[in-house]
């Protein structure tokens, strides 16, 4: 199966004239393409604005795209790009930091940083949603629980999993999908729920 | 497929783990099922949080939860102050231009073509062109009255009257033609080889005649002269010699002249036709045309 099939077939149907196949894409890529940028600007708000620039010249250059690579790398390389630019035109020196899960005290400065530019609103559903994730996954039978780490975490493809796991690769696609499917739910009601909280808060 | 198979198969294709085939038509129901997009994009932030992206996440999970109940708030004029990413992306994406409309090729498709298999396109485009002139030539010609002469063409009249076996009476008459002058065109005497020198640059207003009984004749003479050099010499020679015999004996009545010119150019076609037989053949069509003109 050649890699990046799905990212391909929607980018076929965006320069097609398909604008709601690009919709696709914005959605499964915009946490990486902001984690990415904000190691070049300082605050989330203005790493969301360089990420929506960054959309709209991937967007604008699709045709361009000629497959050669991953959609994925062909779009880090214009957030890079567009980051870099945000930076020189703001006069602004890059901030660069890696967000480590490894390491505690720098996770949780970070995570006063960006409190600082966020609401009350949004803090509440954030991390709302962090935890209903976290405690879904718990939550978890162990094989689906380790499938889904394995594919989200470690990155592994179904193949890798299966041999991990010593299962076929059939089993491992089910019990991912068996997972999010668990975890979407409770998130689903995180969102019901967690909106008119936020609204509660306004 | 029942919904479970379906959300089976978008799980698959979120880890680009789904076969190519059914991903063209996932892909293809992805872009116009709002909720399969919802979906879609929780499993986005699902990964988002195993994952750790803190950064991202303040950032998104606000936005997700939009996308997540369908745009629910989007038309509650509520703000939020981060968040809605994919929303505002694809508010401005919809205002974008189409990337390339009907018959734009994506990534396979071009590939595929390549440029071998369009080598007619240059042609065809420039057929068009072509056809295009050509047609606005012609209505442009039609549009124009059966008498009035074309603008700016030079029309080169033979007079039949004497070739160089007599020279001293002979002269070319160079008629150059008024836009709307009709028949009723300025000649221009312009070259009067052994005419007086005053005379080479006189002007001349001919008698305003019909064209029908005078032109033709001197249009078919003149075609015969002005193709006479393509022609093999015997044939022009013959020509130009049925041209001559043809003023000796006074035969320039439109009749006459006329029978004139169409034998000559019936003699250049045939002897065209028949270039390529023996000589003697040749010259037996050569006889007969001498004696036809000749009388």
């Amino acid at each position: 199966m050649p890699a990046d099939s799905s990212d391909l077939s929607l980018v076929r149907r965006v320069q097609r004239g398909d604008k709601g196949a690009f919709d696709a894409l914005v959605l499964k890529y915009q946490h990486k393409v902001v984690k990415l940028v904000m190691r070049y600007v300082r605050n989330p708000a203005e790493a969301e604005d360089v990420a929506q620039e960054a959309f709209i010249k991937a967007y604008r250059a699709l045709p361009q795209f000629r497959g050669e690579s991953a959609f994925y790398t062909w779009l880090y390389r214009i957030a890079i790009n567009t980051a870099k630019n945000a930076v020189v035109s703001r006069d602004r020196s890059p901030v660069e930091f890696e967000l480590d899960a490894q390491n505690p005290d720098e996770f949780y400065d970070m995570q006063g940083r960006l409190k600082d530019s966020e609401t009350p609103e949004g803090l509440v559903l954030t991390d709302e949603i962090r935890s209903t994730v976290n405690s879904a996954i718990d939550a978890l039978p162990e094989d689906l629980r380790t499938a889904i780490v394995l594919r989200e975490l470690e990155g592994l493809s179904y193949e890798e999993i299966a041999a991990a796991m010593g299962c076929p690769v059939g089993t491992v696609r089910s019990r991912i999908f068996r997972a999010r499917e668990a975890i979407d739910r409770r998130l689903r009601e995180v969102f019901e729920g967690g909106l008119g909280r936020a609204e509660e808060l306004g | 497929m029942n919904n479970e198979e379906l959300d089976s198969q978008l799980s698959a294709m979120f880890d680009d783990e789904l076969p190519a085939a059914e991903c063209e038509l996932l892909a293809r129901r992805l872009a116009r099922d709002d909720g399969l997009k919802a979906r879609w994009g929780r499993y986005a932030v699902i990964g988002a949080c195993i994952r750790m992206e803190r950064g991202a996440q303040a950032v998104m999970l606000s936005s997700a939860a939009r996308v997540a109940d369908g745009h629910a708030g989007a038309s509650s004029g509520e703000r939020r102050p981060h968040g809605d990413l994919a929303s505002r992306v694809s508010r401005l994406v919809a205002d974008e231009p189409l990337l390339a409309g009907a018959g734009f090729k994506g990534v396979g498709e071009r590939l595929a073509n390549s440029a071998v298999s369009r080598w007619w396109q240059p042609l065809a485009g420039g057929a068009v062109v072509a056809a295009g002139v050509a047609a606005a030539a012609i209505l442009w010609l039609r549009a124009r009255s059966p008498d009035a002469p074309i603008v700016g063409q030079t029309q080169i009249i033979a007079e039949t009257g004497n070739l160089p076996r007599a020279l001293p009476n002979a002269r070319t008459v160079v008629s150059a033609a008024l836009p709307s002058g009709g028949a009723a065109g300025m000649a221009r005497d312009v070259s009067d080889s052994v005419g007086s020198p005053a005379d080479a640059d006189s002007y001349v207003v001919p008698a305003a005649v019909s064209p029908a009984p005078f032109a033709p004749p001197l249009e078919l003479a003149n075609f015969v002269v002005a193709h006479s050099e393509y022609s093999m010499p015997l044939l022009r020679r013959s020509a130009l010699s049925a041209l001559v015999a043809d003023g000796l004996t006074g035969g320039d009545t439109g009749a006459d002249a006329a029978d004139t010119a169409q034998s000559a150019a019936s003699a250049e076609s045939s002897a065209a036709a028949d270039s390529g037989h023996a000589a003697g053949s040749s010259s037996r069509t050569l006889d007969a045309s001498y004696a036809h003109y000749a009388h």
